[in-house]
This record gives structure tokens, C-alpha cells and sequence, in this order.
């Protein structure tokens, strides 16, 4: 129905990759800057926003308040340097929170 | 078990088996509402962990690509090349009720094939594959992000229907079930001394005859 706009965030090397999907990159050198970024772009009304792991992971706690409605969404994205682990974690945690224990193999 | 303050009074007991009645009603609800989220988590959960190793994997190499682009042509004339990128129709975002929770869904549109949107005169051979990998990547990048939201929330709901259904079943229900009994046994007692008074009366109206 609605249509959101999408747009990703981190160190420049990370997100100039989605400049070539055509998307909105916001540069952001730290993770006080990549919150604000996340803040300010989430208030224009970009419902899909890719953010760098390693910020992600910093900004857990801020992004909390997003968690509970369909949007925006948040999707952490490995950055430059390949993929920090933190998603896959993610999804771990994810499953220990709604089944009580980890049932993937652990590898 | 610990036994709710109240008067032990037949209306008392007849409201307590209703609230149990129901308690165990929405306790046998809420665990099959628990059942049939763990079945849509578990689909949900295994499509996320699959699209991100493959995200991860083909991410990482169309990043390195993209950085042998930009150290061969240099960070302002990459910016120059990107600036008219014609490949940028918004997906459609919609959103998906699983369980009663509102997820979302997104389905990149299918992508108009405009090839590459910039000269290739002043540009290097890495960002023309940089470029091509990631616009074949977006229609995953996509459902990456609706599937890991979605499974945020899921898994937040079911946390709280567990709490709920434990509340249930380890709390409300035992408690109501001390109750039911305080109140029979007190009722029953009052019964008794009620039959025993009585009997003394009569025995003592017959010694007076």
C-alpha cells in the first residue's frame, strides 16, 4: 500500500555500495552521529534503513524503541571489513528469547 | 498455596469458579496460541539465518569490489558516477498479521533493466560489477529486512505469552484453587457447628420435658 523510501547508514566505505542501488547513504563517522542520522531520517519517513553493524550493535539500546512497530525497519548490514558476527547473533537471541534455548547447531 | 483474602461466602465461591472457569479457558488459548507461534517463528527464524549468510557472503564481496573501485578512480568521481542512479523505485511495503502481530512485508518491484546508468569514459571495470551485484542483491536486502523485523517481534510476543501463560498456570490458577477449597472447607465447618448446635438445643429442650 504505503510506500517507504529506504536509506542506509555507516562509515562511508560501507554504505556507498547502496548509493549504487539508488538509495539515500547518510556518512556517519561515529555512533552518536549514526543515531542522530537514524533519528532524523526515521522523523522524514524512511521506513527501511540499513545501518552497519558495528554501529548497530553500539545503538542497540537507542534502537529498542523501534523494535515493536512494523516500521521502520532496522536492518543491520556487515560492514566494509565483512560481516562482524552481530546478525547472526541477533538472531540467536532472537531465538533464545522465543523458544528457551538455541536449537540451531552451533557452528 | 497462598490463599486470597476473601470472605467465605457462597457468592464468593461462586464467583471464584467462575474466574477460574475462565482462567483455565484462556490458559488452554494462550497455549495454543504458543504453539502455532513457536511453528510460524520456527519458518520465519530459518528463512532469516539462510538470507543472511547469504547476504553476508555476497555483501562482503561486492563491497570489496566497490573499494578497488574507489581507490582506482578516487571518492569524488565514484560519488559523481552513483549521483544518477536510475534504479531507485521504492519497494512495497506492506504489512502482514502473524498471530495478531503487524509485520511487515516488503517486495522490491521488479526493476526496470536500465543497465548501467553512468558513462563508463571516466569510470573503472569494478564498479560496473560492484554496481550490477548489488542491484541484483536488493530484492534480498529487502526481504532480509522484513524477515529479521519480523522475527524481532515475534519473538518479543511469545516472550510475553509465556510470562503469561506461566502467570497462569503457576500463579492465578493454583491461587484460585487454594481459594475454592478455603472457602468448601469454611462453608462445611459452618455447616457442621450449625448441625451441632441444633442437636445441643434438642438435647436440652428434652432434658427440660
Amino acid at each position: 500500500m504505503s510506500e517507504y523510501r529506504s536509506a542506509a547508514v555507516g562509515s562511508h566505505s560501507s554504505v556507498v555500495l547502496f548509493s549504487a542501488a539508488g538509495i539515500k547513504t547518510v556518512s556517519a563517522e561515529n555512533a552518536k552521529d549514526a543515531e542522530k542520522a537514524v533519528n532524523k531520517l526515521v522523523k522524514e519517513g524512511y521506513g527501511i534503513i540499513f545501518l552497519t553493524e558495528n554501529y548497530a550493535k553500539e545503538l542497540e539500546n537507542e534502537l529498542k524503541r523501534y523494535r515493536n512497530t512494523a516500521y521502520p525497519v532496522i536492518l543491520p548490514v556487515p560492514e566494509r571489513s565483512g560481516p562482524g558476527g552481530y546478525g547472526m547473533q541477533k538472531i540467536n537471541s532472537n531465538m533464545e528469547k522465543a523458544i528457551g534455548t538455541n536449537i540451531f547447531d552451533k557452528d | 498455596m497462598r490463599v486470597a483474602t476473601v470472605n467465605p461466602t457462597r457468592m464468593e465461591l461462586t464467583k471464584t469458579k467462575k474466574r477460574l472457569s475462565t482462567a483455565a479457558r484462556g490458559h488452554k488459548l494462550l497455549k495454543d496460541k504458543q504453539d502455532e507461534m513457536a511453528r510460524q517463528f520456527m519458518i520465519y527464524i530459518r528463512r532469516n539465518k539462510q538470507l543472511r549468510e547469504e547476504i553476508e557472503a555476497l555483501l562482503g564481496d561486492a563491497m570489496g569490489k566497490m573499494s578497488l573501485a574507489e581507490a582506482e578512480m578516487g571518492k569524488v568521481s565514484l560519488e559523481e558516477a552513483l549521483m544518477i542512479s536510475a534504479n531507485s523505485a521504492p519497494p512495497e511495503c506492506t504489512e502482514k498479521n502473524v498471530m495478531s502481530v503487524r509485520v511487515p512485508e516488503i517486495t522490491a518491484k521488479p526493476q526496470i533493466e536500465h543497465g548501467i546508468t553512468y558513462g563508463f569514459a571516466f569510470t573503472s571495470e569494478k564498479l560496473d560489477s560492484a554496481y550490477l551485484a548489488m542491484n541484483e542483491l536488493m530484492p534480498k536486502l529487502y526481504e532480509l529486512a522484513a524477515v529479521e523485523k519480523a522475527c524481532d517481534m515475534l519473538a518479543d510476543e511469545m516472550e510475553r505469552t509465556r510470562r503469561r501463560v506461566n502467570a497462569l498456570e503457576y500463579i492465578m490458577i493454583p491461587e484460585m484453587k487454594a481459594t475454592i477449597k478455603f472457602i468448601t472447607m469454611k462453608l462445611e465447618d459452618n455447616e457442621r457447628s450449625n448441625t451441632v448446635r441444633l442437636m445441643k438445643i434438642k438435647d436440652n429442650l428434652a432434658k427440660q420435658a
